[in-house]
């Protein structure tokens, strides 16, 4: 462990001006929301910025709103912790609340953003599963002007996403249209640890017949995923045990894991149709089902 | 060329203080190194262990990945801003009758995590404890003393409202 | 002693807690002098080299560098350690990633680092071997001239062998064995070792995390070519050790550039370094093979073993301990114990608590079921056969077993575990629910206890006029509350009430030798001497009364503090004007610990692990735990139920999850730090239910015995077997991770 690099702290008071110091420093300059992520990483010194731009002054940016038409918004600088304590959010995306309590530690939870952490683009993120599976959508900010993307597109690889200069503002999740039933499990080493394996699972069912289903997963792939030859085994069909089972089994051809010092290969791939399976089914309890 | 200097404006337990900074101290250096305030630990300097928690407007934070410039205008309290006019904390004498503590390098930062979780909760289960601990390692192996005296503390400052 | 003890067996709290719940205490970290420098240590990137060039000019240039250590100034400095090779301060051939290879001392920890980026080395790299078996061949690569195995005949393993084993083996009706594999474990303390070194012209001042004060006195005696009298090492507080923090280069580094900058230096180790450079459990792959009747006697044992000591490790560090413990856990009339302790390019290893014992047992108490199974009897039944029991000799050396309470452990244990209701038969679940199984397993074993432990502790005790103690000791405390127990030793003694005694340790300044804090050792033999010195100075007391008042022995008494003359209280203070004082030295001090002894304490140990697997996610949940150990007697029970629980956490850590890793072409090191080194948190940490036993050992003080080791020793054979049990099928490999429990299963 080394001590920091020097550096100059910037403290843009607006989105704008955070952007056009990206802009001005670009390649030398990175964006600081919690430091959990980036401290280490330049203590390491993976990268050493000459120009630290901490968005902590803006402070739009970590607020947590909801509305019945809108949806959730999130800004990009709200702590996890604030994840954990909404009662918006426990009561209508209840996996993401309880990806948001598998997460780090009450330490980390105080300190790392929601922005931070999906800005990070850790392929074993808790947070971006349940995310996927609500069809969140992420605002990034430019000198171009905002854009509005699905979250299933903001990744490019372990460590990689799509911004351009750009900053992270909001995400944005949609209101629920209609009643589901969720479910989250990340798999570690220890109860705190980065993941070997998330999966959460929404799931519609009518008429005892899997109306709609997202499945996402991370620790398993380059980035987090959505598992869509899995879904497709399922949508449409009736529930029961070998539906499920088939299902689960398909996830195989969404993944691409691989063996690192957490795990292993044959244990990711067997493990994912197990989680998957289970999540099903306790998607579907928590609606009330069988 | 990097200006790396900032002046900063913190209260720590209690007394404000203006201190000239390096942008890339922590605020862990800070109060160890410019402070003298060496209660607060470095055990990993990654924020994998706790060792360095304090609090920062009551919540507990992991010092060795703030930056010192971050804690510009905030409270602190660390450990030696427990006790009151000598007299200690309940959970710092809880920490002792119970024998919560064995080499006692963990514990400065488990009692400001302690702290934080009676202030919010105060009276928190068993898993509540746990949970709320969990980044807060020991490797004497305290843990089951520690939950006692967290549980202990809970009673005894209930008792007394 | 006869009547109620008053201070032993009490619950004091901690007599440094205060300082600790405070964050007052003074770790070696915690030290700021003026003036101060910070040192940083350069690591070989590479894991076996020849350091060709070493260039520190332009690093030199940099404003804030004041001083830097290669081995080209540090020639011929050279330091010894009985648990490794002889070492040089600084080695040209560096032997494992993150080997030093240059110091710096700057006036930042910043100016350090830059300094360490500008250094130039050029490495001729030479070809390395990570693993024993294969650095044991005659034409592995040789990371010393004399070979790889660092036995005591360099190229020979340890041998020990009695009986006839081919001729056991013949005649057995029963024959198992299994090869097993066990990890590196690094000790982990939260304290990353650090010192503090002063040099102020005339003495040097030394903060060092250490267990072995009094040896690091000499190791920086001998590299600074100082006397004793001239080296003072201080170490008030220390955050853990585990046997990890003993003897080692970084408190000679820091010394060394201290009296060459004539300024106070700071060298504090990253969590990297720690668990890097600071020691480890060796690793090791045991063949054991267990001979045994139809009766049930377990009638040999064959077990040929590769330890990993890594880069400069030796027997002593690696299997000596072997010796005096492992060979009594049961009668083995007739056994072979063939052992290699192989250098290897990975950091040096070390003895960590417990040392060979958790490993031994973790393949040994796999195979004593494995005959129970065959044999169709219960696993107590078959390690209530095959025990030793109080007063056996033992072999090979024939030691007299001191107090061994085998059936009231058993019996405690299997009640409080409730093992019978669980026991449903070998390899089949307790319970099955959904893909959960629960299984139940137990060993039954022993901690240290040689005499030999009792050598070297030296105890001072004074008794003032005001009716006050002190107790001077070179004993080191690491967390392990000897500054507690110590001192109620000494206050029951003089029936002083324990806030009378004073404690004066931590400091070679001014207390008396003691080897170190090792081994389970320090109650045992720095308690002697404490109990000693105070026996002696109550009669020095008493002797100086008879003068004083003209009395005759049987005339004075001193009981509780208190003078008693003919029946009549007198105030000390009429009878001595200044304190007096008694020291008592137990055994001169030995380079290499006397093995061969009469007597062995016991230390009986007896776990039961009680786990649930789940056969789909290979996941180990231990749901219920039961230790029962003999203490002898416990001092502070608190401080032992501290010690109990902690060794148990560090068993099932190694039994469940820890494991150093190294890349096997680079040798770096994968995972050295908390990220990816898990041990155990709050929330996984399980329940322990802990029953303490006092048999009153006879030989030790009020009849206590260490604790420190006893209680990892058989964790993981404990939760080896209760697996077996749980899903039918063995583990041969720790830590028994999800992935290794599911392919055990065949599922991955």
């Amino acid at each position: 462990m080394k001590t920091l690099k020097e550096f100059n702290y910037l403290t843009p008071q607006t989105v704008a001006e955070a952007v056009s110091l990206l802009a001005k420093y670009k390649g030398e300059a990175t964006l600081i929301a919690g430091g959990t992520d980036l401290l280490v990483m330049m203590k390491e010194r993976t990268i050493t910025p000459k120009y630290v731009i901490t968005m902590k002054p803006i402070s739009a940016l970590s607020h947590l709103e909801w509305d019945e038409k809108e949806g959730l918004t999130i800004g990009a600088l709200a702590k996890v912790s604030t994840i954990l304590s909404s009662d918006v959010i426990k009561e209508k995306y209840p996996s993401l609340y309880e990806a948001a309590g598998a997460f780090g530690t009450t330490q980390v939870r105080n300190m790392a953003t929601i922005g931070g952490k999906i800005c990070r683009s850790s392929p074993s993120a808790d947070l971006v599963p349940p995310l996927l599976t609500f069809d969140a959508e992420v605002e990034l900010v430019g000198a171009k002007g905002a854009r509005v993307m699905p979250l299933e597109n903001f990744f490019l690889g372990p460590g990689e996403n799509v911004l351009d200069g750009e900053i992270l503002t909001k995400i944005k999740v949609p209101p629920p249209k209609n009643r589901y039933g969720t479910a989250f499990q990340k798999l570690g080493r220890s109860s705190e640890d980065l993941a070997k394996a998330n999966c959460a699972v929404r799931i519609v069912v009518t008429d005892g017949k899997c109306e709609d289903i997202r499945i996402a997963l991370g620790a398993v792939a380059p980035t987090p995923i959505r598992a869509k030859k899995a879904e497709q085994a399922l949508k449409g069909k009736e529930i029961n045990p070998n539906a499920i089972d088939e299902a689960a089994a398909k996830v195989a051809e969404d993944i691409a894991p691989i063996t690192d010092v957490r795990s292993n290969v044959e244990y990711r791939t067997y493990i994912s149709q197990i989680l998957v399976r289970r999540l099903i089914n306790e998607a579907i309890k928590r609606l009330g089902g069988s | 060329m990097a200006n790396n200097k900032s002046i900063i404006n913190i209260n720590v337990n209690g007394i404000m203080h203006t201190i000239d900074v390096e942008n890339n101290w922590t605020l862990l250096k800070v109060l160890r190194d410019e402070m003298g305030l060496t209660g607060t630990k470095c055990g990993c300097d990654k924020g994998q262990c706790g060792a360095c928690t304090v609090l920062m407007n009551g919540k507990p934070i992991l010092s060795c990945l703030t930056l010192a410039v971050a804690a510009n205008e905030q409270e602190i309290t660390t450990i030696e801003g427990l006790a009151v006019g000598g007299n200690l904390h309940p959970l710092q004498e809880s920490f002792i009758e119970h024998h919560a503590l064995q080499c006692g390098f963990c514990t400065p930062g488990m009692i400001m995590s302690a702290k934080a979780l009676l202030d919010e909760n105060p009276r928190p289960s068993e898993e509540e404890i746990k949970y709320s601990l969990r980044g807060n390692l020991c490797r004497c192996g305290s843990y089951p003393k520690v939950v006692k005296a967290i549980q202990d503390t809970a009673k005894k400052m209930e008792a007394r409202e | 002693m006869s009547g109620e003890l008053k201070v032993i067996g009490k619950p004091f709290p901690l007599r440094d807690a205060k300082e600790k719940v405070e964050g007052s205490a003074k770790y070696s970290a915690d030290i700021q002098l003026e003036n101060m420098l910070h040192a940083k240590i350069l690591g070989s990137p590479y894991p076996h080299a020849k350091i060709k060039k070493i260039d520190v000019s332009q690093a030199q240039k940099i404003k804030g560098v004041v001083e830097i250590l290669t081995h080209e100034n540090t020639a011929g400095i050279t330091y010894t350690s009985v648990e490794h090779k002889p070492m040089s301060v600084l080695e040209q051939q560096v032997r494992y990633v993150g080997g030093p290879v240059a110091v710096v001392a700057a006036e930042t920890e910043e100016i350090a680092d830059k300094a360490l980026e500008a250094i130039q080395v050029e490495y001729e790299e030479l070809p390395a071997v990570f693993d024993p078996v294969e650095a044991a061949k005659p034409d592995a690569p040789k990371l010393y001239p004399e070979g790889n195995i660092a036995d005591a005949v360099p190229g020979e393993p340890l041998c020990e062998k009695w009986g006839d084993v081919d001729k056991a083996f013949k005649e057995a009706d029963i024959v198992v064995e299994g090869t097993f594999k066990t990890p590196i474990q690094p000790v982990t303390p939260l304290e990353p070792r650090a010192s503090v070194a002063s040099w102020d012209g005339k003495v040097l001042s030394a903060w060092v995390s250490t267990q072995f004060p009094h040896r690091v006195k000499e190791d920086l005696a001998g590299v600074l070519g100082l006397p004793f009298s001239k080296i003072r090492v201080i170490s008030h507080f220390i955050g853990g050790g585990f046997g990890g923090k003993k003897q080692e280069e970084y408190p000679l580094m820091a010394a060394l550039l201290s009296v060459r900058t004539n300024r106070p230096v700071k060298l504090e180790y990253s969590r990297e370094e720690e668990t890097i450079v600071g020691r480890r459990r060796y690793s090791s792959v045991e063949k054991i093979k267990l001979a045994a009747k139809k009766d049930g006697t377990i009638t040999a044992i064959n077990f040929e073993t590769y330890y990993d000591v890594g880069a400069h490790g030796n027997f002593v560090g690696g299997s000596l301990g072997l010796l005096v413990s492992e060979f009594y856990v049961y009668k083995f009339e007739n056994a072979i114990f063939k052992v290699y302790d192989v250098n290897t390019n990975l950091p040096t290893a070390q003895p960590f608590r417990g040392v060979q014992f958790p490993a031994y047992l973790f393949g040994l108490e796999q195979l004593v079921d494995q005959v129970a199974e065959k044999l169709g009897i219960d696993p107590a039944e078959i390690r209530l056969k095959n025990t030793y029991r109080t007063g056996d000799k033992m072999y090979p050396y024939g030691a007299t077993l001191g107090n061994f309470p085998v059936e009231e452990l058993i019996e405690k244990g299997v009640k409080a575990s409730g093992f019978r209701n669980s026991w449903t038969g070998w390899g089949k679940p307790v319970k099955v629910e959904g893909s959960k199984r629960r299984g139940i397993g137990m060993v039954f074993t022993m901690g240290w206890g040689g005499d030999w432990m009792k050598q070297c502790s030296t105890a001072t005790v004074k008794i003032y006029p005001d009716a006050t103690a002190e107790l001077i000791t070179g004993a080191q405390d690491i967390g392990t509350g000897c500054n507690t127990t110590l001192p109620q030793i000494v206050a029951e003694e003089l029936g002083l009430p324990l806030d009378k005694v004073k404690l004066t340790a931590g400091d070679t300044g001014l207390t008396p030798d003691d080897w170190g804090a090792c081994g389970s050792r320090t109650l045992r033999s720095a308690g002697t001497a404490a109990h000693e010195a105070a026996k002696k100075v109550k009669a020095v007391l008493i002797n100086t009364a008879c003068l004083r008042l003209n009395a005759t022995r049987k005339d004075v008494e001193c009981k509780d503090g208190v003078l008693y003359v003919k029946g009549k209280k007198v105030q000390l203070s009429e009878v001595i004007k200044e304190p007096v004082s008694a020291a008592h030295k137990n055994a001169e001090l030995e380079t290499v610990a006397p093995l061969f002894d009469a007597h062995y304490m016991g230390g009986a140990t007896f776990h039961v692990a009680e786990v649930e697997v789940d056969i789909e996610t290979g996941e180990i949940t231990v749901l219920r735990y039961t230790a029962v150990e003999d203490v002898g007697r416990a001092i502070d029970p608190l401080i032992v139920e501290g010690q109990m629980y902690g060794g148990a956490l560090q068993g099932l850590g190694y039994s469940l999850r820890e494991e150093l890793l190294f890349d096997q072409k680079s040798g770096k090191p994968l995972n050295p730090n908390f990220l990816d080194y898990k041990i155990y948190d709050f929330q996984d940490a399980p329940n322990i239910q802990l029953i303490i036993v006092e048999s009153n050992e006879p030989t030790g003080p009020f009849g206590a015995m260490g604790v420190g080791e006893h209680c990892i020793n058989p964790v993981a054979g404990a939760v080896a077997n209760a697996v077996y049990n749980a899903i039918g099928t063995r583990l041969y490999e720790i830590p028994m991770s999800p992935e290794r429990v599911l392919k055990a299963l065949g599922k991955i």
